[in-house]
């Protein structure tokens, strides 16, 4: 599993608060929903590619990512300028392709490429340790830092463990098609997966009380803000209220 | 199944948001830090097995299991969700942090509710039965999934109707597999870890029965609680005729609302797409024909509401203006196809016969005399307008009778078991 990559790095966003990051990635995605014209969106996207820029992760890896993310946004501009009424731009067969489609497109795109370039260069850039601490820090309630915690730190063993039981089963001639066997098949690798887990929570558990838990998530990492922090939230602040202020002129 | 961003509306966005926190709330609730592992073991079970790519025919899909979830871990699906939606937005960076809100609402929902009914219904002893069971809660929780995520999308514009509909019929066979996939591997449970389904010892036959009645009147809530929306939301009735110069009519919901704004296609039979308009505020519309023939009237008024209707124009013969009364008819012989017999214009007297005068003053008088009519049958029309929308709307005798049906089906149900229990 391709996992974490993007948090090895030494740029300034890599070294940067998580609390900091994550507050400040929740704030601009926020503020590039509530957009709706051009010129404030291209400028959004235009600073979002410049901090992911700055960033420094391999580029390959970001425009495999991207375009994952974009197969949505293809199937919306296949679809969308033919089903919006509107003014006809120019009509081909039984299809007329109108410009609020394009433009509604258009809009859509912009705004799912910005927010998403703001959090990889945001919050990818932290580790899972490092973004349960700093979530901790935040006041999000305890359960669910630890469920995020624990799950991301098993996530890696159950998934060998499936590979483990699909590879035995491989080994002894499964071939995957559409019929029931093989259905059946999946739901009984599946499900003894589930049971694996289920144990292995329960060890996990009784190992956990021999140490002393009593559902308390202690925190191993403290944070203190520091110069690049406040260059970022100033820099992100300079941003939001001109992309407000565009908005608002137009 | 996902959302990406910048596609939904705020409204939308916040809803989900709303809902997603409401339920995290009682989920957090239900996991006591004993059980906090298990849970979270689980949800990374459930985030490796979301991975597995199942073959469906030629292409592939992968799981969802948002049924099975909701089966194994009850209201704890609700973080146990949200926790993987997090966990793919900052590992694979699919999805952000705007509608996380949104998708979580509209897989767990679904999840849990059928997941809880499913759960109540499985039993040791009856291992096929339960997977039966368990195998629809999975795939109506899939195919609930897909009409949420498809509702989400028309609820944020128009334009998202073919795009939500498209989203919804892809759901259709990846329940179909999920359905199998859960059943299987709730047999597989019940065989292997019964406790992990809540099955741990056999019931006895009073407490089983007991049990069933209970997951029956949790269905019957949940059904009622489906129903009025749906009966509510899902007509939209298009109503149209030809007076004689325009085509005019009115599109209105089932309960009486107007089909504000709502887009309205014109198509004349063997013909190209001729007009696009909009309703207004009264959901009416108007607009002048080009010559005689079928007119088809498509009205899309969002969230994939969709109504019909044919206008027939006949064409205006040669011998018209002078022969008089039977062919006079004919031009205004334009209806709504369910309006056949009510509307007919009685045109057969407004043709004075046999005038040798010129063919144009003829013709004049017509018009005037079209037009005087329409004034005087304005009324007429308005009130059978308004009688057939108070047929068409959803009454409270309905609602009422449709309950008695229900408390009728579930009685008889209750009554059998009661004798099967002696």
């Amino acid at each position: 599993m391709t996992c974490e990559h993007m948090a090895k790095g030494e740029s300034l966003l890599h070294r940067a608060d998580p609390r900091v990051k994550i507050i400040v990635a929740l704030l601009l995605s926020l503020e590039v929903v509530f957009l709706s014209s051009l010129t404030p969106l291209f400028l959004a996207l235009v600073s979002a590619a410049f901090m992911l820029l700055s960033t420094r992760i391999d580029t390959r890896l970001l425009l495999k990512r991207l375009l994952v993310v974009n197969i949505f946004v293809v199937l919306l501009w296949l679809i969308i300028p033919f089903s919006t009424p509107g003014s006809a731009l120019f009509t081909l067969g039984p299809f007329t392709l109108t410009s609020t489609g394009l433009l509604l497109c258009l809009v859509i795109t912009l705004k799912c490429n910005a927010i998403v370039m703001f959090n990889i260069s945001l919050l990818s850039t932290s580790t899972v340790f490092a973004l349960a601490h700093a979530l901790d820090h935040l006041k999000v309630p305890s359960v669910l830092v630890q469920l995020f915690f624990f799950s991301w730190r098993y996530l890696h063993v159950l998934e060998e463990e499936y590979t483990r039981i699909k590879r035995a089963a491989v080994l002894r001639g499964f071939r995957p098609g559409t019929n029931l066997f093989t259905y059946r098949t999946y739901a009984n690798i599946l499900g003894t997966l589930f049971v694996r887990s289920y144990d292995r929570g329960q060890r996990v558990y009784w190992a956990m009380v021999c140490r002393g838990f009593d559902g308390t998530f202690w925190l191993l990492q403290h944070f203190r803000l520091r110069g690049m922090d406040f260059l970022l939230m100033s820099f992100v602040a300079l941003l939001a209220t001109s992309l407000l202020f565009i908005q608002w002129r137009s | 199944m996902h959302i990406s961003e910048g596609v939904l509306s705020v409204p939308v966005l916040a809803a989900g948001a709303a809902i997603t926190v409401a339920g995290l709330a009682v989920g957090i609730k239900k996991v006591p830090p004993k059980e906090l592992p298990k849970v979270a073991l689980l949800t990374a079970a459930f985030f490796v097995a979301s991975l597995v790519h199942v073959p469906i025919g030629p292409s592939n899909a992968h799981l969802v299991l948002n049924g099975l979830l909701g089966v194994l871990l009850g209201w704890a699906a609700f973080p146990a969700i949200f926790i993987g939606l997090v966990l793919q937005a900052v590992l694979f960076q699919f999805g952000g942090l705007t509608t996380l809100g949104v998708n979580t609402a509209n897989m767990a929902t679904p999840a849990i509710v059928f997941g809880l009914i499913a759960r109540r219904f499985l039993r040791l002893e009856r291992p096929t039965f339960s997977a039966l069971i368990a195998g629809l809660a999975g795939g109506i929780s899939v195919l609930g999934s897909g009409l949420l995520v498809a509702i989400s999308l028309g609820l944020s514009g128009d334009s998202f109707s073919l795009v939500s509909r498209l989203i919804f019929t892809a759901h259709v066979p990846i329940a179909l597999v999920e359905a199998f996939i859960t059943g299987f591997s709730v047999r597989f449970l019940l065989r292997v870890r019964p406790e992990m389904v809540g099955c741990t010892t056999p019931l006895r036959k009073e407490e089983s029965a007991k049990q069933t009645l209970n997951a029956a009147l949790v269905a019957l809530i949940a059904f009622l609680m489906i129903v009025p929306q749906s009966a509510q939301a899902h007509r939209v009735n298009l109503f149209a005729w030809f007076d004689g110069e325009n085509i005019v009519g009115r599109a209105y919901y089932s309960n009486g609302r107007p089909a504000v704004e709502a887009a309205l296609k014109v198509k004349k039979e063997g013909f190209r797409e001729c007009f696009r308009l909009k309703t207004d505020k009264e959901g009416r519309f108007s607009f002048k024909p080009k010559g005689p023939g079928n007119y088809e009237l498509v009205l899309e008024a969002g969230q994939g509401h969709i109504a019909k209707a044919v206008v027939k124009i006949k064409p205006v013969t040669a011998s018209r203006s002078s022969k008089g009364n039977g062919s006079a008819q004919s031009k205004a012989d334009a209806k709504a196809a369910f309006f056949e017999e009510k509307e007919k214009p009685p045109k057969e007297d407004s043709v004075i016969k046999g005038v040798p005068g010129s063919i144009k003053k003829c013709q004049d008088m017509e018009k005037t005399l079209d037009r005087l009519l329409r004034r005087q049958l304005e009324p007429i029309r308005r009130e059978l307008e308004a009688l057939a929308m108070s047929q068409s709307r959803v009454t409270l005798k309905d609602v009422i009778s449709g309950l008695g049906y229900i408390f009728g089906i579930v009685g008889i149900w209750a009554y059998l078991l009661s004798r099967r229990g002696k």
